[in-house]
């Protein structure tokens, strides 16, 4: 005789899945908030009010809840964190707290002028980065078992540019006397700009030394290899906001045209990517037949694609040059198509688990066995 | 005689029957298909809404800027562009859960691809 599934085992085997997710949630997580706060950024700018708004409204969602089950994963799978700082490929995802941060203060700024809490998250984000830079590059330094470069680097290391710059650009939101006086504190964030720059130039001659001279698959092109092009955007951004900062202040006002200068670069470079990312992504997909299956790491392409609508609309502004402004609106329209699919696939992931608990008991499938491995053993990787 | 007759018309009948019952209720397989449909439906309508509503919004905003009056914002696309965006999300959602609980029920290890 069957017997109709208890409540009870059905929360069992939820749990158990929801327990390995966890205990596998990718530390590349908060890409999610970035990316939903730079889509929106775009759309205020651009006079997406409405789109703006809903998505500021997600991220004031997604941004706290994602500190709980990334406490909640510190608490219960210790192990598993700290393997993921010892990791090339996981560690840097670590300094997507700090760019989440960076970027929902700026979204609050945008959107609603929050002055008092710009400030604050700039100091919360100010801290993560101190603790993510020298925790993660300093473990990975000393670590024994070291991988090949081949197997070590990839697009996600220059998040760590990201997060550097997202100081920048919210120091400048704040008002840009974020330490009290404003020379000081304009000093401070044009040394972040500008050793944010040199870790992008070390970063990515490795990336491109391990493009051009590496076996390379459809695997390897992961989809944070857009941050490629989502640094030097974010870069061109906080050029943009330093320049317009700077002036007024006789320490650093001379300084201006060396930072429009390098702000075009910067522009340029994160231009001369595009069309290469894409005749990558065609011979990934089209040429190779690489299926397309949601990740988190998809979320480190919609956050590029709204860095380089926001960055050019202000390089528009500072430069004077409108016609930029059509460039800016275009790649809105991508970015905002690509954060709903992201969106969409991050939604059926939540949905299975709802599928999950309906279904009746009894039919656990391997990921669920694995699930409850994972949790007896308290995550360490296999 | 008349008895194997007899038995041989319930039976029939009993198959009709459940020939019958078998064509109303789909097999996971094709709820599967189903759902995969309407994720598919939901993709598309959600892609097309939110295109449009960005080049309403685009549109009024160059206008603006080329300064003719004649084109403003257009807020009359502005609600049916988000509530297409709302249409498709739904459908996706709707479609994924069809396959999903579908999924539980077959062998087949068919998946949606995003």
């Amino acid at each position: 005789m069957d017997v109709a599934p208890t409540r009870t085992v059905r929360d069992r085997g939820v749990f158990a899945a929801g327990a390995a997710r966890l205990a596998a949630l990718h530390p590349a997580y908060f890409a999610l908030v970035m990316s939903t706060g730079i889509v929106s950024i775009a759309c205020q700018l651009q006079g997406l009010e409405e789109m703006a708004e809903v998505l500021l409204w997600i991220n004031l969602v997604a941004y706290p809840l994602l500190w709980v089950l990334f406490g909640a994963r510190a608490v219960l799978f210790p192990r598993r964190v700290m393997a993921d700082c010892r990791s090339h490929q996981r560690a840097p995802g670590y300094f997507t707290m700090v760019a989440a941060t960076g970027v929902v203060g700026s979204q609050l700024v945008v959107l609603r002028e929050a002055a008092l809490a710009a400030s604050i998250l700039w100091w919360v984000c100010l801290l993560l980065w101190v603790l993510c830079t020298y925790t993660i590059f300093a473990l990975l330094t000393v670590r024994d078992d070291k991988p090949a470069l081949a197997d070590g680097i990839h697009g996600g290391w220059l998040i760590a540019v990201v997060a550097t710059q997202s100081v920048v650009v919210l120091g400048c939101a704040a008002g840009a006397d974020v330490v009290g006086d404003r020379d000081t504190s304009l000093l401070l964030l044009l040394s972040f700009w500008l050793f944010g720059g040199m870790l992008y130039f070390w970063t990515i001659a490795l990336i491109f030394y391990r493009y051009m001279f590496f076996r390379f698959t459809p695997d390897d092109l992961m989809p944070p290899y857009w941050i490629n092009m989502g640094a030097m955007a974010i870069s061109t951004v906080a050029g943009t906001q330093l320049a317009t900062s700077v002036q007024g202040s006789t320490m650093l006002e001379p300084l201006t045209p060396f930072v429009t200068g390098l702000t075009v670069m910067f522009w340029a470079t994160a231009t001369w990517w595009i069309p290469l990312l894409l005749v990558l992504g065609v011979w990934r997909h089209v040429v190779r037949r690489h299926r397309v299956r949601y990740d988190p790491l998809y979320w480190g392409l919609v956050f590029p694609l709204g860095m380089y609508s926001t960055c050019t609309l202000r390089l528009s502004e500072l430069l004077g040059a409108p016609f930029l402004s059509w460039i800016a609106a275009a790649f809105v329209v991508a970015a905002t198509a690509a954060w709903l699919l992201a969106f969409l696939g991050a939604a059926r992931r939540a949905l299975e688990l709802l599928v999950l608990w309906l279904r009746p008991a009894g039919v656990a499938r391997d990921e669920d066995r694995v699930s409850a491995e994972v949790w007896r053993t308290g995550g360490t990787p296999g | 005689m008349n008895g194997t007759n007899t038995y041989s018309a319930a039976d029939a009948a009993v198959e009709r029957t459940e020939v019958e019952r078998s064509e109303r209720v789909a097999t996971p397989e094709q709820r599967m298909r189903r759902g995969k449909r309407l994720v598919l439906a939901g993709f598309v309508v959600a892609i097309v809404g939110m295109v449009g509503y960005c080049v309403a919004c685009l549109a009024g905003g160059a206008d603006a800027r080329v300064g003719t009056a004649l084109l403003e914002r257009p807020e009359w696309l502005i609600v049916p562009t988000l509530g297409t965006i709302a249409l498709g999300t739904l459908l996706w959602l709707v479609g994924s859960f069809v396959f999903l609980m579908a999924a539980m029920d077959s062998d087949s290890d068919e998946e949606i691809n995003f």
